[in-house]
């Protein structure tokens, strides 16, 4: 049942939590580091109750397919420029302007 | 006076029998939102828009609320989050496009769980919306602003959106109707995508016949929306719109540890009343529907972590100025998400990084077509699905301190994000202390008729 799921406490490691926030493009402080680090021990522990569940494999009857459309669409030229340049935080021209890479 | 304790058939009466004009129902949209939102807290923004189309449709010069997540062009549009801040919106959802057409009046912004991550609307950049019921409690979340403004009769009807049960959790908690249609029935253009699989527009309400007019309008096929499907499919699913009025009870769901008692007495009662209309009520077992809240919480930050991806300081929104790109990005990232959504990015990284998708995501994806299956099945016994709609009353402010505590509130609203299947919360009475109770119905995909039905007959004896 949803609390009664055999409690295997998964934790992560603290650099484990810092990759992961690596990845996402996050930076945490040590403290919100141990915040996290407690909360995903609980919230996998959770999760991962769907590892016992043994499933057959189904044919879908809601199969997903993808959907196109012909490329026959013509805008006028920079019909949609104006309002989605204004959005941005920086702009030159007619470009977003962004920080350098290297 | 409370003008909009009315449903949008009176109101549009009103209106065409000359007794208002539009002009003075958004006059009283703003004296009831200045009368009451300094301690409700449902709107961010409230226009001053008094210019609708004409139109002969029922919502013609009717104000209605839109959830921080849906677009409206030349409006702003944050998802109560810090990390949009400045956003003016680009073009309208598909959803705002269909009610402009039916000449709605636009009220204003209503707030919500930053980003749509949460189920009290405590994670908000603009401070937590209270539940007008009781204001030291939560509306419910993440559509706690549209439901609030609704129960508290600022607006006749709003839009939210629910990915895990964000219409229906707050419509239960504020005493009012809140219907998640099926998935792919409603346009999602526009609507600041969570988790694409699972995020449905729908309306909040007073009444099921006002769920009713307003799904109408939004429900037409949008060709710019891949997963948005065309009528005449919708039709072949349909067939199953005939109502033998057999009502699955989930038996396994309801004995949980975590549901209220007062919850479950309640809920024995609604079917009692339903026996009293005519239903006959049967006990259904729907294999590994208990798995359903932890494949929900592998899937939902696995997609929100890829659809946040693009709030990154570079097109739009808040960003910092900072010496190099990678700098940008974290920086920004840093100071504009809140926890939640910092959490759940994480968690979402995680469940699709090598060495853990194989055990999380694949795995939390078959599973979820199982319990899928198995779903779509019951409705050849059954007409509809009951459950209470959550499991407990409205809780108070700053209550669920962990993570896990607030996710357990999703428990009978998930399955049906998973499946797609349309699902609706109806008030249910109250307990001692007057907080809202809420009925839950499923029905087959596309079949939102039978959840009207059912509905209508449910609330006969109550509204």
């Amino acid at each position: 049942m949803f609390l009664r799921c055999t409690y295997i406490l998964l934790g992560m490691k603290q650099h484990e939590v810092q990759q992961l926030a690596k990845l996402a493009r996050l930076k945490l402080s040590d403290e919100e580091c141990n915040q996290y680090q407690d909360d995903f021990k609980h919230i996998l522990s959770y999760i991962d109750s769907i590892s016992s569940v043994d499933i057959s494999q189904h044919d879908d009857e809601h199969v997903t397919n993808n959907i196109v459309r012909e490329d026959n669409q013509h805008d006028e030229p920079r019909q949609y420029q104006h309002d989605l340049l204004r959005a941005a935080p920086a702009t030159e021209d007619s470009y977003i302007k962004v920080n350098k890479i290297l | 006076m409370h003008l909009f304790k009315n449903n949008i058939t009176i109101l549009q009466e009103g209106l065409r029998n000359g007794d208002y004009q539009a002009l003075d129902y958004q006059q009283h949209m703003k004296a009831v939102v200045n009368e009451k939102d300094s301690d409700i807290n449902a709107f961010i923004e409230v226009f001053d828009d008094t210019e609708y189309t004409e139109s002969d449709s029922l919502l013609a010069g009717i104000p209605v609320g839109v959830k921080d997540n849906i677009l409206i062009k030349g409006r702003q549009a944050t998802a109560s989050s810090h990390i949009l801040d400045g956003y003016t919106a680009s073009y309208d959802a598909f959803v705002i496009e269909q009610l402009r057409n039916h000449g709605a009046m636009f009220a204003g912004r209503l707030n919500m769980d930053e980003l749509a991550m949460g189920s009290s609307t405590e994670t908000s950049y603009y401070g937590p919306t209270k539940n007008p019921c009781d204001l030291s409690r939560v509306p419910g979340g993440s559509s706690g602003g549209p439901a609030a403004a609704v129960a508290a009769h600022m607006v006749p009807y709003a839009l939210g959106s629910d990915t895990g049960g964000s219409i229906r959790q707050p419509a239960a908690f504020c005493g009012i109707v809140g219907l998640k249609p099926t998935y792919g029935a409603v346009s999602r253009r526009g609507l600041m995508a969570m988790a694409s699989s699972l995020d449905v527009i729908g309306p909040l309400t007073h009444t099921v016949d006002d769920a009713r007019v307003v799904f109408n309008a939004i429900s037409g096929y949008d060709e710019l929306d891949s997963t948005c499907v065309p009528l005449d499919v919708r039709k072949k699913y349909q067939k199953k719109n005939v109502n033998n009025k057999r009502v699955g009870v989930l038996r396994s769901l309801l004995d949980s540890e975590g549901v209220s008692n007062e919850v479950k007495k309640n809920f024995e009662a609604s079917c009692e009343r339903l026996k009293e209309q005519g239903y006959e009520i049967v006990d259904i077992d729907i294999p590994h529907i208990e798995h359903s809240l932890a494949v929900y919480y592998i899937l939902q930050p696995a997609e929100a972590s890829s659809n946040l991806a693009r709030y990154d300081g570079i097109r739009y929104g808040l960003s910092e100025d900072v010496d190099t790109l990678i700098d940008t990005y974290v920086t920004t990232k840093t100071k504009g998400f809140g926890d939640e959504v910092k959490r759940r990015i994480m968690l979402g990284t995680h469940v699709l990084s090598s060495g853990y998708h194989d055990q999380y995501y694949y795995k939390a994806r078959n599973l979820r077509r199982e319990i899928s299956h198995n779903i779509h099945k019951i409705f050849n016994d059954v007409d509809v699905i009951a459950t209470p709609t959550t499991p407990e009353v409205a809780f108070p402010l700053e209550e669920k301190t962990s993570p896990l505590a607030m996710y357990l509130q999703d428990m009978f609203t998930v399955p049906y994000n998973l499946s797609g299947n349309p699902a609706i919360s109806v008030p249910s009475g109250g307990n001692e202390q007057g907080l809202p109770f809420g009925m839950h119905f499923v029905a087959p995909r596309f079949c939102e008729e039978k959840l009207f039905t059912i509905s209508r007959d449910f609330s006969r004896d109550i509204l």
